[in-house]
C-alpha cells in the first residue's frame, strides 16, 4: 500500500482536470434531461413515443454496422499484409496509412465533396469522356456516407489489428498444415482465434466513432441521412431544445456502453468456445 | 527388404545461386530412427522442411511408403512434426492441443477424447489436460507437443532440434523419453540436431551433413570407430589430431613421421602416398598410459579434468597436444606420462579441413 500510494497520487491532477472539464460539465448536461424545461420523464417519453427519433437511432445504428463491417474486411488483409512484409516495407505503408489520418476529417469530407460533386471531377471526366450524356448525382445519399467514413476510419481498424498480428507466430499456421489443416481451416482455427484481441479493440474503437460521426454525414448525407449526433446538434443550436437534446445524448451513450459490453461479453464466450 | 517408410531420392533445393540441400539420397526402414547431423547451414532443417511439404524442392522426390509426396499440400501427408519451438496453439489447451489433428480428420469426439487420454496417459501428463500451454514447463510442453505429432498415428514422425531449448538435466530424460516411445509405438522418427552426443544417444542410424550433402551415413557405433573422413571424425565423438607425413606404406598400415620425428603406425583410411601430409585420429580412451616400453610419446599433464566415471587429462606432447580419457587413477598437472595406443586404433585421414 505505501508504494502504491504515490503512484495514484501522480494521477490526481489529471483526475481533477478530467472531473472539473469533463465529468461535472457532462454530468450537469444529462442531468439537465430530467429537469429541462421541468423536472420529470418527458423529454423521454417523448423520445420513445415519436417514431422519428427511434428511425434516426436506427439509422445511426446500421450505418455504425455497416461501415464497421466493411472497414473490418478491407483493413484485414492490409494488417496482415503489414505483419509480414520487411522493416523497410512496413515504414512506407505505415506512412501512405498515417498520412490521410493526419488530415482533418473536415477537409478529407471537402475532398470527396470535390471528387464526387455534380461538377465534381469523376462527373467531368466521364462527362468529357462521353461515357455520360448528363451527371450523376454520387453526392447525398448513404452510400457515399458510409464510403467516405469507411475511408475515414480505416486506420482505426488496420492499427489494433497490426498490432495483435505482429506477435502471431507464423510457424503456429505451418504447424496447424503439417497436423491436417487446409489453409482455411488453419485460418479459421489458428490465426483468426488469435487474432480476435486486436479484431475487437477495431471493431470497438471503429463502432464507437461511427456513432459519434457528424461532419461526413452531415456534408456528403441526404436528407434522410440524419444521425443521432446530427439530431443533437440540431436541438442545442437550432432549437435551443436543451433538455432533450440531453436525452438524446444519454441514450446515445447508453446504447453505446451497451453494446461496448455486448462485445466484451461476445467475445468471452467466444473464447470458451474456441 | 521391407519398403521403406520413408524415402529420399536426389533431393535438391536451392537459395539464390547455392545449394542448401545437393542430391541429397537416404532410404529409412519402417520403425528406423535415423538423426541428420550437421553444424548449422548444413542443410538438414531443410530437408525436414521439405519432408514436410514447407518447401518446395527444386529437383528429386519424397516418397512415403510407395506413395509420391513431393508435390503434396503438408496438410495431405499425414506426417508427424514436433518444432524446435513447439508451436503449440496458444488459445488452446493441452488437451485441445492434442485433439487438434483428429478434428482436422474429422474423428468423432468419443474416439477423439479417448485417443487424447491415451496420449495424456502415455505422456505422463494426466491432471494437466485443461492447462495451457503457457502454465506449462519447457519438458511439458515438449511432451505436448509430442503427444500432438503422434496422436493419429502418423507412419513418420520429424522431429526439428527438438531438446534445443531445454536444459542439460531435461534433455537427457526428454531424450531416454522419446527412445521409449519410439520403442513402444515403432514409429518412424527423423530426428535433426547439431548436438553429436544426442544423436548418438538416440538413433538407429545418422546421417552427417555437411555443405548440403549427406557426407556419412552408418550406426553411431560405425561412425564412431571408423569415420570415413576428418570432418565426419571431428564432428561425431572426441578426437585427437596429430600432424605428419606419410614415411612408409604397406595396404592400409602407414608409417608416419610426426611433428615431433617420432614414427607412427595406423590405418591409412585414404588413398595416400609417401610424403602426403596427413592428420592421425586418435580416440581419447584408446591412448594408453604406459608403464615405458609400449610409449609412442611423452607428455605433460596440463589440466585434470574430472568426468565423474572417468578422468580426462589435457597433455601436451613434443607431436601436439592430445586428450586422454582414464578410468581414476592419481595424476596431477605437471606429471609426465608416458602414451602409446595400437596401431590398430590410429586413423589416418589427408590433413585438410
Amino acid at each position: 500500500m505505501r508504494r502504491a500510494l504515490p503512484a495514484g497520487l501522480l494521477a490526481l491532477p489529471l483526475f481533477l482536470f478530467l472531473a472539473a472539464i469533463y465529468a461535472w460539465p457532462v454530468g450537469s448536461l444529462l442531468a439537465s434531461s430530467v429537469t429541462d424545461p421541468s423536472p420529470g420523464w418527458q423529454n423521454y417519453r417523448h423520445l420513445f413515443t415519436v417514431p422519428v427519433y427511434l428511425h434516426v437511432f436506427f439509422n445511426t445504428f446500421s450505418l455504425a454496422c455497416v461501415v464497421t463491417i466493411a472497414t473490418l474486411l478491407l483493413a484485414y488483409p492490409v494488417a496482415y499484409h503489414l505483419s509480414v512484409v520487411s522493416q523497410r516495407q512496413l515504414r512506407w505503408l505505415m506512412f501512405f496509412i498515417l498520412v490521410p489520418s493526419w488530415t482533418s476529417i473536415l477537409v478529407r469530407s471537402f475532398a470527396w465533396l470535390v471528387l464526387l460533386g455534380r461538377r465534381g471531377i469523376v462527373n467531368s471526366l466521364l462527362l468529357s469522356l462521353g461515357l455520360l450524356h448528363h451527371p450523376l448525382q454520387f453526392m447525398f445519399n448513404t452510400g457515399t456516407v458510409a464510403f467516405a467514413m469507411v475511408e475515414i476510419l480505416l486506420p482505426f481498424m488496420v492499427l489494433p489489428l497490426y498490432a495483435t498480428m505482429r506477435n502471431i507466430d507464423l510457424t503456429l499456421m505451418q504447424a496447424a498444415r503439417g497436423l491436417g489443416a487446409g489453409r482455411l481451416q488453419a485460418f479459421w482455427h489458428v490465426y483468426l482465434p488469435l487474432s480476435l484481441p486486436g479484431l475487437m479493440a477495431g471493431i470497438s474503437t471503429v463502432f464507437v466513432l461511427c456513432l459519434g460521426f457528424f461532419i461526413t454525414p452531415t456534408l456528403l448525407g441526404g436528407r434522410r441521412d440524419v444521425t443521432v449526433t446530427m439530431l443533437i446538434m440540431q436541438q442545442f443550436t437550432a432549437l435551443l431544445n436543451w433538455g432533450f437534446g440531453a436525452a438524446l445524448a444519454a441514450v446515445l451513450l447508453a446504447v453505446t456502453l451497451a453494446v461496448l459490453l455486448l462485445f466484451n461479453v461476445v467475445l468471452r464466450a467466444g473464447r470458451r468456445v474456441a | 527388404m521391407a519398403e521403406a517408410a520413408l524415402s529420399l531420392n536426389a533431393l535438391t533445393r536451392h537459395y539464390g545461386g547455392s545449394a542448401a540441400v545437393d542430391g541429397v539420397s537416404l532410404s529409412i526402414a519402417p520403425g528406423e530412427f535415423v538423426t541428420l547431423l550437421g553444424p548449422s547451414g548444413s542443410g538438414k532443417t531443410t530437408i525436414l522442411r521439405m519432408i514436410a511439404g514447407f518447401e518446395r524442392p527444386d529437383g528429386g522426390s519424397i516418397h512415403l511408403g510407395s506413395r509420391d509426396i513431393t508435390h503434396a499440400e503438408p496438410e495431405r501427408r499425414n506426417i508427424g512434426l514436433v518444432f524446435q519451438s513447439y508451436a503449440l496453439f496458444p488459445h488452446m489447451n493441452v488437451a485441445e492441443n492434442i485433439a487438434f489433428p483428429l478434428r482436422m480428420r474429422g474423428v468423432p469426439a468419443a474416439a477423439r477424447e479417448a485417443a487424447v487420454a491415451r496420449m495424456v496417459s502415455m505422456m505422463r501428463m494426466t491432471g494437466l489436460e485443461r492447462r495451457m500451454p503457457r502454465q506449462l514447463s519447457g519438458g511439458q510442453q515438449q511432451r505436448v507437443a509430442l503427444a500432438r505429432a503422434l496422436v493419429f498415428e502418423p507412419p513418420v514422425l520429424l522431429m526439428d532440434e527438438p531438446l534445443s531449448a531445454l536444459d542439460r538435466q531435461l534433455r537427457r530424460e526428454v531424450q531416454s523419453e522419446i527412445k521409449r516411445i519410439h520403442q513402444s509405438l515403432g514409429v518412424t522418427i527423423v530426428f535433426v540436431t547439431h548436438d553429436q552426443e544426442e544423436a548418438m544417444f538416440l538413433s538407429d542410424r545418422i546421417a552427417v551433413m555437411r555443405q548440403g550433402r549427406i557426407v556419412e551415413l552408418g550406426t553411431p557405433a560405425a561412425l564412431y570407430a571408423k569415420p570415413a573422413s576428418k570432418f565426419v571424425a571431428t564432428f561425431v565423438g572426441d578426437a585427437n589430431f596429430l600432424a605428419g607425413t606419410i614415411a612408409a606404406l604397406d595396404g592400409n598400415v602407414a608409417s608416419v613421421r610426426l611433428s615431433n620425428g617420432t614414427l607412427a603406425q595406423g590405418q591409412a583410411v585414404a588413398t595416400l602416398a609417401v610424403g602426403q601430409d596427413v592428420a592421425c585420429m586418435l580416440r581419447p580412451e584408446q591412448i594408453k598410459l604406459e608403464s615405458g616400453a609400449g610409449a609412442v610419446l611423452i607428455g605433460r599433464i596440463e589440466l585434470v579434468n574430472f568426468l565423474g566415471g572417468a578422468l580426462e587429462l589435457e597433455c601436451t606432447t613434443p607431436a601436439g597436444p592430445l586428450k586422454i580419457r582414464t578410468a581414476t587413477g592419481a595424476y596431477a598437472t605437471g606429471d609426465t606420462v608416458h602414451l602409446g595406443w595400437s596401431p590398430a586404433d590410429m586413423r589416418i585421414y589427408v590433413a585438410g579441413p
